[in-house]
């Protein structure tokens, strides 16, 4: 039985997980190409494993968790670009997972996420700098997030297991 | 049935794979040419480089502009210049000595019509100052006689004036800054670029180059003649640029060395061509001063060429540039022999 | 989750979102063919005006505010500026692609770009 201990344990957990992949992603140089700020997304992985057999709230919490360890460490605007950009994709995930249950795999939904992602990130950039000079950017943000999400797709699925071997590890 | 659908998506899949292609294409090659605005010596630099590491390139081309304006602008407390004009002597660095050399060079081909030594009268008139006062004649005259550059003497890297000498390097400083711009771009990946320093040019590239020579009556972006030319320097002199206005009467900034007043000709502007930035200013300038028929000779020994535009409307191409240039203007025309 | 890796719903999906994003592209293209004017204070931009569409816009910047640019009828200017010598203000109306103004002491540019005819000199020298 999943107490609510345990369950909080384990977004805990995979809270800090989301942040550790979050903070290697950050010792990458930035990519020319891409505005800065914008990450590869490695930390959707435990994010989209929470929004799948936790629930929303989790999950939510998760980003949270990951977002405001970027509040620390980059300021409040980087702040806003990261949970705005987490906020609607956990919210897409959980969407997706509940509605097209049986038609999508690892990949959609990672795809889906991954976008959301970026166009969060690129609607709180615009308005924090009440210009629309970023959406020059948008054609490279969401291809890289159709290439991200199949990659951290992918991933999700083959470290399933070892996922599931954690969460069992801690709801009984 | 099946095949239709079958279209559809191979035709579907293909757009994909063209989309994303054209996607990242678009980005590499915008990435790799950027354009640049910033300010720097006095004046708007803009920047236009395509080739790998172009954003560093152009960050590095301001830097060494700003550095170069350090040491030569007598406006600069403590720069290389004003700590010279302040005590009449000084060791300069080696930069600046070959600087001051080959403009004194320039001084003495053009028989004195530029002067570096022309700081105090520069200072006396002030153009384009707020509340601008025309000076007295025997102020004017005064200053005058210390317009010298024969009296700059040079021993090592000592430079020493004359009594009440000034140098003041405003007619060549902005073609020095190409030239610095030239250096790094050298040194780089670069494969073109076109930056504009307060109006002087500096192109590279292995493509010939379209260039618009501002209409000495018109407005900032009016150009009434185009010349082609392959990579080098370009720059202009013209009564337009600066102007004081003083009892009904104007006054622009370039001063002549002989009278102590603006330089009264038949000229508007003068466009020097050359390989080499500070050439191309001080000889934009020099020939201005000179007028047309003094002018040629002091071109031809430079290897240089020019666009002269006259109060008459007239237009007179040196013979480098006979087959290159272009009238856009009606209202101009390009002087032809019979 | 015995979830699938990937659906033909999946590879469906990525392709109608790329095709999106070609659409976009092509939009983004096409907006290069407006005139656009940027205002730049000490190098960043601080306002984009868009001529083609005859944006109408009142831009105050510079060093205390005391610069002020307008937009209005495809065209572009300095209105006023507390600058000594006012050759931004003399510097006119700017109206195509590649027109430039500045305001030195103020650090105010302006550039206009787009709606490129091809016919246009590289650089203009002045």
């Amino acid at each position: 039985m999943k107490t609510k201990t345990q369950k909080i344990a384990l977004s805990g957990i995979l809270g800090a997980q989301a942040l550790a992949l979050s903070f290697i992603e950050n010792l990458l140089p930035a990519m020319p190409f891409l505005p800065p700020g914008v990450k590869l997304g490695l930390s959707n992985i435990v994010t989209m494993f929470t929004a799948g057999t936790m629930g929303f709230f989790p999950a939510l919490a998760v980003t949270l968790i990951k977002s405001l360890f970027v509040l620390l460490t980059r300021g409040v605007t980087a702040f806003f670009m990261s949970f705005g950009g987490g906020f609607l994709s956990t919210v897409a995930m959980c969407l997706m997972i509940k509605l097209v249950k049986d038609k999508s795999g690892f990949v959609g939904v990672a795809v889906v996420s991954a976008i959301c992602h970026n166009i969060g990130q690129l609607a709180v950039s615009i308005i924090v700098t009440k210009t629309t000079a970023f959406v020059y950017y948008a054609p490279v943000l969401l291809l890289s997030g159709v290439v991200m999400g199949i990659i951290t797709g992918i991933i999700l699925k083959a470290v399933m297991p070892l996922l599931m071997k954690q969460s069992k590890f801690f709801i009984k | 049935m099946k095949d239709k659908k079958k279209m559809t998506v191979i035709i579907a899949v293909s757009a994909a794979f063209l989309i994303v292609a054209a996607v990242i294409f678009d980005v590499i090659s915008s990435k790799t040419e950027i354009e640049k605005t910033d300010f720097a010596m006095g004046a708007v630099i803009s920047q236009k480089i395509t080739g790998r590491n172009a954003e560093e390139t152009a960050d590095e081309i301001i830097s060494s502009i700003k550095e170069r304006e350090n040491a030569i602008s007598w406006r600069i407390e403590n720069s290389e210049i004003a700590l010279l004009n302040k005590n009449k002597k000084a060791e300069v660095s080696d930069e600046t000595l070959s600087v001051l050399t080959e403009l004194l060079d320039v001084c003495q081909k053009s028989r004195g019509a530029v002067d570096l030594t022309i700081g105090n009268l520069t200072g006396l008139w002030n153009i384009g100052s707020e509340n601008f006062v025309v000076p007295e004649k025997d102020e004017i005259s005064e200053t005058l006689d210390a317009v010298s550059w024969e009296e700059v003497e040079i021993k090592g890297n000592i430079v020493t004036l004359g009594e009440n000498q000034k140098i003041d390097l405003g007619f060549a400083g902005k073609g020095l800054a190409c030239d610095d711009a030239k250096k790094i771009l050298d040194a780089s990946d670069i494969s073109e670029a076109i930056i504009n320093v307060g109006g002087s040019l500096c192109l590279y590239g292995k493509n010939d180059f379209t260039v618009g020579v501002r209409n000495p009556l018109g407005d900032v972006n009016d150009y009434m003649v185009v010349i082609t030319i392959s990579e080098g320097f370009v720059s202009t002199s013209g009564n337009y640029e600066r102007v004081s206005e003083f009892g009904g009467e104007k006054y622009h900034h370039i001063l002549s060395t002989e009278t102590g007043y603006p330089v009264e000709n038949d000229l508007l502007s003068v466009t020097v061509v050359c390989n080499s930035g500070l050439l191309s200013d001080a000889l934009s300038t020099a020939c201005y001063c000179l007028g047309y028929e003094k002018s040629l000779e002091l071109l031809e020994e430079y290897d240089a060429e020019a666009v002269f535009i006259f109060d008459s409307k007239t237009v007179k191409v040196t013979e480098g540039l006979k087959d290159r240039t272009e009238i856009k203007n009606d209202e101009f025309e390009l002087w032809k022999e019979n | 989750m015995e979830r699938k890796l990937i659906t033909k719903n999946d590879i469906l999906l990525i392709v109608v979102i790329i095709l999106i994003i070609g659409a976009g592209f092509l939009l983004k293209s096409f907006s290069s063919s407006q005139l656009v004017a940027e205002v730049y204070y000490d190098g960043k931009i601080v306002e984009t005006v868009n001529l083609t569409e005859k944006e109408e816009k009142k831009i105050i910047t510079g060093e205390n505010d005391s610069v002020v640019v307008v937009a209005e009828d495809g065209k572009i200017y300095f209105e006023k500026s507390d600058c000594p010598d006012k050759v931004c203000i003399k510097s006119g109306e700017l109206h195509q692609n590649g027109d430039f103004a500045s305001c030195l002491p103020e650090k105010v540019v302006i550039k206009v770009s787009g709606a490129k005819k091809g016919n246009e000199p590289d650089a203009i020298v002045y």
